[in-house]
């Protein structure tokens, strides 16, 4: 992306929904792949960069922003616009006169916001939106869960699948039965929404014919920067990013921005490196996004910083570099046990430490031990009792499970 | 009488003062060998951990090296250091060595061989000689298994070289457990398939990408159930096959299925 040209010149579809067989990770950038010996070597041999005619001098004293800050400058996700694009993307189904049962599951990985985007959809077109089994139901196979969706209904949407079965001899039953409807002609039109996760794992559950799946696209680079600096300037906010080190552009602002020193250079990596560690995942990004945000300590909890350069009345969010960021990482004693409590949270999504009992071979004890040690390391984050993997902690319980050999989805 | 003249010309002379010399150095190899047999136990009593297994593991080399001591000095004074004499005195050791070594030779040459076929490789889970266990390391001689009881089993090359080698998980992390049932035949073996192979199904210990297969074998005195499945990582076996054991006992007879016994196989033969 041109450092001169105001993002709104620029704007591409954030959200795009597509067929599971169109889904593309978003690739990291050439010092990432080749190892970073290697994006050693390439920043000392290329060119070296245009020189502004100050040089800039990193500040020291930076402070990580308060909560007040922190929802002005990287708030939670309004999900509508997603909603209007899986609305378009389901237009052709929903116009099509096809008699009998019609569905189509909307699959995505932990974090990606498809509760909310199929809830803001169900609302759009004021469909029945079903709530899920409670555990208790799920082990008793509990009949009255599935009056709801076998009445002859027309349309109705089911957010989250992944809540509808337990790991355990007796924690199919309702998720089979479901399955056995989706299979007959007693359906109607239903929209499903399931984790990524637990979509890989029920593809060995549920041997029938399956229908559609749609995704939501990862965000790549260019639509990631442009999704973090949408929701830092809605309307009339004036934020720019700059790393802290350098004082370059992590995202390019969305607004012509005047320095009287000169124009700092953009960073093109950060939103490459970002998009490709996150997998393309929304909430994942945005977790490590808010993580990395700092101003200075006599500003940091004051609305927003003035560029000491003029007064344009823009404020600056100073970016700590890529390479400088804690990342999270498992224990070093993290064995098979922490594998399986690790999975068991992915396959549904978030699980009390009672269910986790249930459906793995430990003690409760055993259970919430590992559970606030995984909590120390960021892995693991409750709530309302309920834990389940951070977004921060996604990338590395993603890669530590795949290496040693677990189901992991196709994300 | 047997001509001792070569044999004269290989002996020195053994006068008394040699006689004597010879009998106090075997008398204190004799001396040191018991001081260190005892002493260096007492020695390693008193310490702990590992310090004390150090010690008692250098007895044998102190054993050897006091005889190898008394044989360095006895046998130059004994025998007349001559060419001659030592290359007729190695050709006869060399020839008792080779029958004594017989053995050993043949198993480093199994080694080599094992090396380029590769019936096995560290990791593998292999049964030789009713020995099954985790092969630790191949050496040139040897290889070392770890039993599931932990135990260390080191097996010469040879005695793989003519035996059956069964490797569970050749090369690869793939290795199949079996879980047996045996039920009293009275019961809808179609359901209960069924149940097994969601026992297998939801064992976090699966490698859900490789089949589920249950094997039905109806016997003279029940019905046997063959649970086969593979768990994820090959060390986490016999977890895996004691959670489908538990896991699929406890589904069995939540479905009001009763197990087979030997008792009630006799009683039913009777």
């Amino acid at each position: 992306m041109s450092e001169s040209a105001p993002i709104q010149e620029q704007r591409l579809p954030l959200w795009q929904f597509v067929p599971l067989s169109d889904y593309q990770l978003p690739t990291a950038g050439f010092g990432q792949t080749a190892g970073r010996g290697v994006a050693r070597l390439w920043r000392r041999l290329r060119p070296p960069p245009e020189e502004t005619e100050s040089p800039f001098t990193p500040h020291e004293d930076l402070s990580a922003l308060d909560a007040d800050c922190l929802r002005r400058v990287a708030p939670a996700p309004q999900w509508r616009a997603a909603a209007d694009a899986l609305d378009e993307a389901l237009e052709p189904w929903l116009q099509a006169r096809k008699p009998g049962v019609s569905a189509v599951f909307v699959v995505g990985p932990p974090h990606s916001g498809r509760q909310h985007i199929l809830q803001e959809w169900a609302a759009l077109h004021k469909w029945r939106l079903l709530k899920s089994p409670k555990p208790e139901q799920i082990l008793g196979g509990d009949a009255s869960w599935s009056k709801q969706w076998a009445k002859d209904e027309t349309a109705w949407v089911l957010p989250e699948l992944e809540h509808c079965f337990l790991r355990h001899v007796d924690g199919l039953t309702l998720i089979r039965q479901l399955f056995n409807v989706l299979g007959s002609e007693h359906a109607g039109r239903v929209v499903i929404g399931c984790d990524s996760w637990a979509w890989a794992f029920l593809q060995h559950v549920w041997t029938g014919h399956k229908p559609a799946v749609l995704v939501c696209q990862a965000l790549d680079d260019q639509r990631l920067a442009q999704w973090l600096v949408h929701l830092a300037n809605p309307r009339r906010s004036r934020y720019i990013f700059r790393q802290s080190n350098d004082g370059r552009f992590v995202l390019p602002p969305a607004f012509d921005v005047q320095f009287s020193n000169g124009k700092p250079l953009a960073s093109r990596s950060y939103a490459q490196r970002l998009a490709a560690h996150s997998r393309g995942i929304a909430g994942v990004a945005l977790d490590y996004w808010r993580s990395s945000l700092s101003a200075r300590p006599d500003e940091a909890a004051a609305p927003g910083v003035k560029d000491d350069a003029e007064e344009t009345g823009h404020f600056t969010i100073w970016v700590t570099p890529w390479d400088e960021i804690r990342q999270p990482s498992l224990p070093a004693d993290a064995g098979h046990d922490h594998a399986f409590l690790l999975h068991a949270l992915l396959l549904h999504s978030g699980l009390s430490a009672d269910v986790l009992t249930r459906i793995l071979p430990f003690s409760l004890s055993r259970v919430v031990q590992m559970l606030y040690q995984l909590e120390d390391a960021e892995l693991v984050a409750a709530e309302d009792a309920v834990w389940s993997v951070s977004g921060r902690g996604y990338p590395p319980v993603h890669a530590f499970l795949e290496r040693e050999g677990y189901l992991v989805d196709a994300f | 009488m047997p001509d001792v003249s070569g044999l004269s010309g290989i002996v020195r002379d053994l006068n008394d003062i040699v006689l004597v010399q010879l009998l106090s150095a075997l008398v204190l190899a004799v001396a040191l060998l018991v001081a260190a047999q005892t002493l260096l136990p007492w020695i390693a009593s008193k310490q702990s951990g590992r310090r004390r297994l150090y010690l008692l593991a250098t007895l044998p080399a102190l054993r050897l090296l006091i005889i190898a001591g008394l044989l360095t000095y006895s046998i130059p004074t004994i025998i007349e250091p001559t060419f001659e004499n030592v290359v007729a005195l190695l050709g006869a050791f060399g020839l008792a060595a080779a029958f004594a070594f017989k053995d050993y030779i043949s198993s480093l040459i199994a080694g080599v061989v094992t090396l380029y076929e590769m019936p096995y490789r560290p990791g593998d889970w292999i049964e030789i000689d009713g020995v099954y266990g985790e092969v630790r390391s191949i050496g040139m001689r040897t290889v070392e298994i770890v039993t599931p009881d932990d135990a260390v089993v080191v097996i010469p090359h040879l005695k793989a070289w003519d035996r059956s080698i069964h490797n569970a998980n050749k090369d690869g992390r793939n290795l199949m457990c079996v879980a047996s049932f045996f039920l009293n035949p009275h019961h809808d073996a179609e359901q209960i398939k069924h149940a097994l192979q969601d026992v297998a199904l939801t064992s976090p210990y699966l490698q859900i990408r490789r089949p589920i297969a249950v094997i039905v074998q109806e016997t003279p005195w029940a019905t046997s159930y063959r649970l086969k499945a593979y768990p994820i990582d090959p060390r986490q076996q016999f977890a895996f096959i004691t959670d489908l054991t538990v896991r699929g006992k406890a589904a069995l007879i939540a479905k009001g299925v009763t197990f087979a016994t030997a008792a009630a196989a006799v009683a039913a033969d009777a």
